[in-house]
């Protein structure tokens, strides 16, 4: 018998149906995995089934959790279940944690609210659980706030909160979402070793087909509010029967790594471009913050690389290992501490004090793309002022001038018309990068860095956003430094990697080199991390093909 | 830098503004024109130059500025701000007189104000949108909008004129002796009008900053977390919610508190309260600048010590304060 099972859902906000029924459920031991892109009522939906979404939701539908009716138990007895019989982890985990309160607090608040511990036995069990879910010294960290950890700890001490009272049921939201490649196979490893260990029922809901494939028993794949497709996992994966499921798998980039790395490598070669950007042997370090004050700690050391004339060059590394402080001193944010970084061998960045004074043409030859485009675009400026700005400041173009090059913008990002009278919160995440996008090809510079620009997208929306810098990098013929921990992203787009370890490169050379055989074994371990690897390995089995 | 260290620099930083407060008030000193040997020498008729000249020496006017900036500053580290021109007494003992019932007024209408405006904004957020939301956020609005001296007046006219409930003026009742406690009594019940006009002004704005503030960390990820693991509401409500709404209200309060002296002038004259409010509007309409000057040098004390307090019950409540910034 399912532990948790839902009939025929339905969520509306204000009478508007975001969730046309859905139906699924889940049994102890097995994981079923909810695909969709945001918006499609995934999270919504066992937010919904949970009572966990604000009064203003209307929520219809059965919801029977081991057996009982939960959907319109009262308050009270839905909190009982909460915790106790159903764990919940969420995506980011610096904002789900509480600032003010110690994370053993948090953990032991979760065991507190349910049961009645001895003061003692509570701090064993934290600490038990600190320990479960592979927090390195549990007694010596157990007092630290949040902030003090990093972001796969902190999702660390999520789990062990969510597990701290063995609840049958875990519902897990985009718990690696944002999280570093490596870190995301560390914690999807301990989600399915708890799974396994206590016999726990979970559901995984995720925008990425290949984050799920290596730990789904079933998927089911989701799109605005309706179910587009439920199957075992095997059967999603060899045999999809939706359209739409095949253009999530195809984004999703599953076990193609190499193959597409090798033909973007068999793209007519360039000719032997010149130099654009140059960084030679540049250092940074930052004053550390630890308790002891004044310890200086390197964060690059000894950089040295080239970005040819439309050339795409891809950056990869952890979080930490100095990727975008990079990117920071190449578009003039910042100084290193030795070397220099030169643009067409005009040496533009050295060591010094104060900010850099770069001259206009420098400023609008580099421009930046962050990766968070909601915080990056002013909320009150319409997207129309927004694009303007730069042709304000950088050129002296009158206003009729102005108004015609940001309509050929819009339309060169593919964007409708309509958009330049709009916010940008009334845009979707993947209209708002492309206004981003825009706003830095504006004045026609020589070189774009995009610090990570699709990681905080859909994987459906990336793979446009993608499509769309190839398009300019072919059309206007500028150079691109792409920063990203996602080497799928990376393969796909980049001529040439550089590979970043704690602040020193480790490896460079052609896409398809780099990734078809890699030289240093941190390149190998990103590579290995990369999620689709069970799929990789096994390659299509023939009941499955046979089935297909 | 760490937390102890943070501290120490706000706690520098106020000596330094304190400093600044003097240097200010000693140029305003020096504004003012001819000096003060000018003056009491045209007072007593005589305008002879030696006369003049040995006045000079003996108040120290011959010696350099910096000489006279130090001396100064060491007489008001003894707590020396000089005679009062109108009561021939020493400053700090005019003002020792008034600060008590000053401070009785602040205190109690900041207590009022700070605790009903905090209680029915978080009730505003936690009904937000609904019929009593919007009764609440307009008599807020309403409170703040009006003047003090006018919410005064009507308190007066209304309590006291026609419903003759309460005292409109004074801190005690003409003539009444009696026992400590009925005292205690007389001078709550004159307290009554005073404090709570004052304090209705600044109610209004605490209301709406915590009701804001509320409504935003209502929104938070983390308080979706703390019902996901079945905590109790009334839990979740103190130890998440309130919590963490209240940090600006600290900030908002002690920038408050300089506003809040400024506001007991205006109701201290309208309810004839003896405290030092009403002592400085009597020595602005007076000249009595040596008065003035120590009120201000008090007032601006009371004020740095205020922030620097904030300062301190800011890195209680939040544990991520420990950078200088």
């Amino acid at each position: 018998m399912p532990i948790f099972s839902v009939a025929d859902l339905r969520v509306a906000f204000g009478g508007v149906d975001v969730v046309h029924g859905v139906s699924f459920s889940v049994e102890s031991g097995r994981t079923l995995a909810i695909v969709g892109e945001s918006g499609s009522g995934k999270s919504v939906s066992l937010l919904g089934a949970t009572g966990l979404l604000p009064p203003a939701a209307s929520v219809r539908g059965s919801v029977l959790h081991k057996g009982d009716e939960i959907l319109g138990l009262s308050a009270g007895d839905l909190r009982r279940r909460r915790g106790a019989d159903i764990g919940f982890v969420f995506q980011d985990p610096l904002s789900n944690l509480y600032p003010l309160k110690t994370i053993g607090q948090q953990i032991a608040e979760a065991i507190t609210a349910h049961r009645r511990v001895g003061r003692g036995e509570l701090r064993q069990r934290v600490l038990d659980l600190l320990a479960d879910v592979g927090i390195p010294d549990p007694s010596a960290r157990v007092n630290d706030y949040p902030r003090q950890f990093s972001g796969g700890m902190r999702q660390r001490v999520m789990i062990a909160a969510a597990i701290a009272l063995n609840p049958g049921l875990i519902i897990a939201d985009e718990p690696t979402t944002a999280l570093d490649v490596t870190v995301q196979a560390s914690i999807l490893d301990l989600l399915k070793r708890i799974q396994q260990d206590h016999g726990t029922a979970m559901i995984f809901v995720s925008h990425d087909l290949a984050v799920v494939s290596d730990i789904a028993d079933d998927v089911l794949v989701m799109r605005a509010g309706h179910v587009v497709e439920q199957a075992p996992a095997e059967l999603i994966y060899r045999a999809p029967r939706q359209a739409y499921t095949r253009e999530l798998l195809g984004a999703a980039r599953l076990g193609g790594l190499v193959a597409r790395a090798a033909r973007s490598s068999l793209l007519p070669a360039l000719p032997s471009m010149p130099d654009l950007l140059s960084v030679s042997a540049i250092a940074r370090s930052f004053a550390g913050r630890s308790a002891a004050g004044g310890l200086i700690r390197p964060v690059l050391t000894n950089i040295s690389f080239t970005v040819r004339e439309n050339e795409i060059v891809g950056l990869v590394g952890e979080s930490g290992s100095g990727k975008s402080t990079i990117g920071r001193l190449i578009a003039g944010l910042d100084r290193p501490d030795e070397g220099s970084i030169s643009l067409r061998e005009r040496i533009y960045s050295r060591p010094g004090v104060g900010g850099i004074a770069i001259d206009r043409k420098l400023r609008s030859d580099i421009q930046v793309i962050f990766q968070d485009p909601y915080a990056s675009l002013n909320p009150r400026r319409r997207i129309r002022s927004i694009l303007a700005e730069p042709f304000i400041i950088g050129t002296r173009l009158d206003a009729a001038a102005i108004r015609r090059r940001v309509q050929d913008l819009v339309r060169d990002v593919e964007l409708p018309d309509d958009v330049l009278d709009r916010y940008p919160a009334q845009l979707s995440g993947g209209q708002r990068q492309r206004v981003a996008i825009a706003r830095a090809i504006a004045l026609e510079p020589s070189l774009i860095v995009a610090d990570e620009p699709v990681s905080a997208l859909d994987i459906t929306t990336q793979a446009k956003i993608i499509r769309l810098l190839q398009t300019i990098r072919r059309q206007r013929g500028l150079s691109l430094l792409f920063i990203s921990h996602d080497l799928g992203v990376v393969s796909e787009l980049c001529d040439r990697v550089i590979v970043l370890e704690k602040g020193v490169i480790v490896e460079a050379g052609e896409t398809g080199r780099v990734f078809g055989a890699p030289r240093h074994p941190y390149t190998v371990r990103l590579i290995d991390a990369i999620p689709g690897k069970v799929l990789r390995r096994n390659p299509v089995p023939e009941r499955i093909a046979a089935h297909a | 830098m760490d937390r102890l260290g943070f501290l120490t620099g706000r706690a520098a930083r106020a000596v330094l503004i304190l400093f600044g407060v003097i240097v200010l008030n000693f140029v305003l000193l020096r504004l003012a024109p001819g000096d003060a040997a000018s003056v009491l020498a045209g007072d007593q008729g005589a305008a002879d130059p030696a006369f003049v000249a040995e006045l000079r020496h003996d108040l120290g006017l011959d010696r350099s500025v910096p000489e006279q900036l130090w001396i100064y500053t060491k007489s008001l580290a003894r707590l020396d701000f000089g005679q009062s021109y109108r009561d021939q007494r020493p400053v700090v003992d005019i003002i020792a007189e008034r600060l008590p019932a000053t401070l009785l007024l602040t205190l109690t209408a900041f207590c009022f104000a700070l605790g009903t405006g905090i209680a029915l904004g978080s009730i505003a957020a936690r009904h937000a949108g609904s019929l009593l939301d919007t009764v609440l956020t307009g008599i807020s609005v309403m409170f703040f909008a009006m003047p003090l001296f006018w919410t005064g007046l009507m308190a007066i006219l209304l309590f006291s004129v026609w419903l003759n409930w309460l005292p409109s003026y004074g801190m005690q009742t003409v003539g009444e002796g009696g026992s400590d406690l009925s005292l205690v009594g007389d001078v709550a019940v004159h307290l009554i009008l005073p404090a709570l006009t004052l304090g209705l002004f600044y109610m209004a704005i605490y209301m709406r900053v915590t009701r804001a503030s509320v409504l935003d960390v209502l929104d938070r990820d983390f308080v979706r977390t703390a019902r996901a693991k079945g905590l109790k509401p009334g839990l979740i409500w103190r130890q998440h919610v309130l919590r963490n709404a209240l940090l600006p209200i600290i900030t908002f309060a002690s920038l408050q508190a300089g506003q809040l002296i400024g506001g007991s002038i205006l109701i201290e004259t309208v309810f004839a309260w003896p405290g030092v409010g009403r002592l400085a509007f009597d020595a602005l309409m007076q000249r009595d600048y040596n008065l003035l000057l120590a009120i201000f040098f008090i007032t601006s004390t009371i004020v740095v010590v205020i922030n620097l307090a904030a300062d301190f019950l800011y890195v209680a409540a939040d544990p991520r304060i420990e950078m200088g910034a």
